[in-house]
């Protein structure tokens, strides 16, 4: 029944495990039954392609899935597909209608929100640093709600500088501003990785930065995965970036989880005809790579 | 003229001393009560235009009212004085202050304040570390606004025997000095001018990322 439990069960409690999770959006009014421009609350995607039902759609819907500990999972899908409300939901700035979600076998319902996302690393698109705060500042947020003593976020920031490729002295003070895009969301990750978290959320974390830049950000990524060996959720729309970085990847369309697999299991039995266009085009972009070849 | 202006200020310098500290201070106790007012008001309406409607509608009305007519208006509520002069100053200095309050509290990006949820932060850490840092560049210019408004104005004050710089322009209106009514003028510009000046450099020392 569910696409992921075949194989490998070997008894460990999952890290993330989603039971029949279910979302639903309300519509709002305006330009409704328009087709291509509807118009949802502002804590939901815009989203014309999900299942729609009455006056609301499933932004996720009966999702069922379980992330071991220590992997790196990537979630694939275009935008609308529930995937960032899937990871919203994961660390509660969402709440789902219905289905359960268990961290480590708990479920997040009975924990208190704030404590929840303390635990894990959170990192958006925008990066979302704070203007007003030297990259020290930022990264050091949570740290220092937590009364931790100065030395201790002092030496943290120098840590978490280190291990996202940053010169500690040349960036610790500068302003968020000062810093590029890639640059910034280094600092995003660290401030993300400052209190160890054991389940990082990224949400499309390299989506507005250029493909040279992407390429060091995943192979970092990989690195930091590594080195830290937490559990990764990785929202992308990318397929090469899904492909590339996940251990697994889950593919996601119109609130419904297709597939979640290895890259290779993925390529060699694609689940869904979905899938399989998705793949396709991918090859079929590959192919214009490949018959111009560059010197 | 500038004789007469200079041998003015020899002559009553004390006098306008009083003058200048009691514009000031008359100002500042208008500014800051329209601080007190207009911030947390517009914090509250910011968050559901309900409240705004509410909120800001009065003080559209009020600041449509020439600050003269309120200060005359107020005599029989609060009689002459200081009193009357700091509450209609007051009325003219909160539209300022609450309409650059709810602008910067609503141009916080969306995103800013669910990255700090989503990094853990309580309500009440995102108001004090996110939300109104970020909201601070747009009240102070607001301030400033009212600041500068609520010197030029109080020398409206003395009309009701407040007191202040408007002392001398309207005794130079009285007399039919010239001279008076220059030094008066260009005093309240100056003070007006100055306190501008040292606001602005607050807001640098407050805000040193701003002018990166």
């Amino acid at each position: 029944m569910n696409p992921y439990s075949e194989k490998k069960s070997t008894g460990a409690v999952p890290a993330i495990e989603y039971r029949n999770v279910c979302k639903r959006f309300e519509r709002t009014e305006g330009k409704q039954g328009r087709g291509l421009h509807v118009h949802v609350r502002k804590d939901g995607p815009s989203n014309p392609g999900s299942s729609k039902q009455e006056d609301g759609f499933f932004a996720v819907n009966d999702l069922s899935a379980a992330v071991r500990d220590g992997e790196l999972i990537t979630i694939l899908g275009s935008s609308g597909c529930g995937k960032t409300t899937l990871l919203k939901m994961t660390n509660r700035l969402y709440e789902p209608d219905g289905g359960s979600i268990l961290l480590f076998g708990e479920d997040i319902q009975k924990q208190d929100p704030v404590q929840l996302r303390r635990k894990m690393g959170y990192v958006i698109q925008q990066a979302g640093l704070f203007p007003h705060m030297t990259v020290e500042d930022n990264i050091s947020v949570i740290p220092r709600l937590l009364k931790w003593e100065p030395a201790r976020c002092h030496d943290r920031v120098t840590e978490l500088l280190n291990l996202v490729g940053l010169e500690p002295d040349q960036y610790r003070n500068r302003y968020p501003s000062q810093l590029s895009g890639g640059q910034q969301q280094r600092v995003g990750l660290a401030r993300a990785l400052a209190t160890k978290p054991r389940v990082m959320l990224l949400d499309e974390p390299f989506g507005a930065v250029d493909a040279i830049t992407r390429l060091n950000l995943q192979n970092e990524l990989l690195r930091i995965h590594r080195e830290t060996g937490g559990t990764f959720l990785f929202v992308t729309h990318d397929i090469h970036e899904a492909f590339r970085l996940g251990n697994r990847v889950m593919i996601m369309n119109a609130g419904r989880l297709l597939q979640i697999d290895t890259p290779e299991t993925i390529v060699r039995n694609p689940a869904d005809p979905f899938v399989e266009t998705l793949i396709r085009s991918a090859l079929e972009q590959e192919r214009f790579w490949s018959s111009t070849p560059a010197e | 003229m500038w004789e007469k202006m200079i041998a003015y200020i020899m002559t009553h310098g004390d006098a306008l001393l009083v003058q200048i500290g009691t514009h000031l201070w008359i100002s500042l106790a208008a500014l800051a009560a329209a601080i007190l007012i207009g911030a947390p008001c517009g914090y509250l309406a910011a968050d559901s235009p309900g409240i705004e409607k509410w909120i800001s509608a009065p003080f559209h009305v009020l600041r449509v009212i020439p600050s003269l007519a309120i200060l005359v208006l107020l005599i029989p509520i609060a009689g002459t004085g200081a009193l009357p002069a700091v509450i209609a100053l007051t009325i003219l200095a909160v539209p300022p202050v609450l309409l650059n309050t709810i602008v910067g509290f609503r141009d916080v990006p969306p995103f800013m304040t669910e990255s700090a949820a989503g990094i853990g932060m309580t309500d009440r850490e995102i108001l004090w570390k996110v939300r109104i840092p970020l909201a601070l560049p747009m009240i102070f210019a607001g301030i400033r606004t009212a600041l500068v408004e609520v010197i030029a104005s109080a020398a409206l004050a003395a009309r009701i025997g407040a007191g202040g710089l408007g002392e001398v322009i309207f005794t130079g209106l009285g007399l039919n000095r010239m001279d008076l009514l220059l030094l008066g003028g260009t005093l309240v510009a100056a003070l007006s001018l100055l306190c501008g000046g040292l606001f602005d450099a607050l807001t640098r020392r407050l805000m040193p990322y701003r002018q990166l």
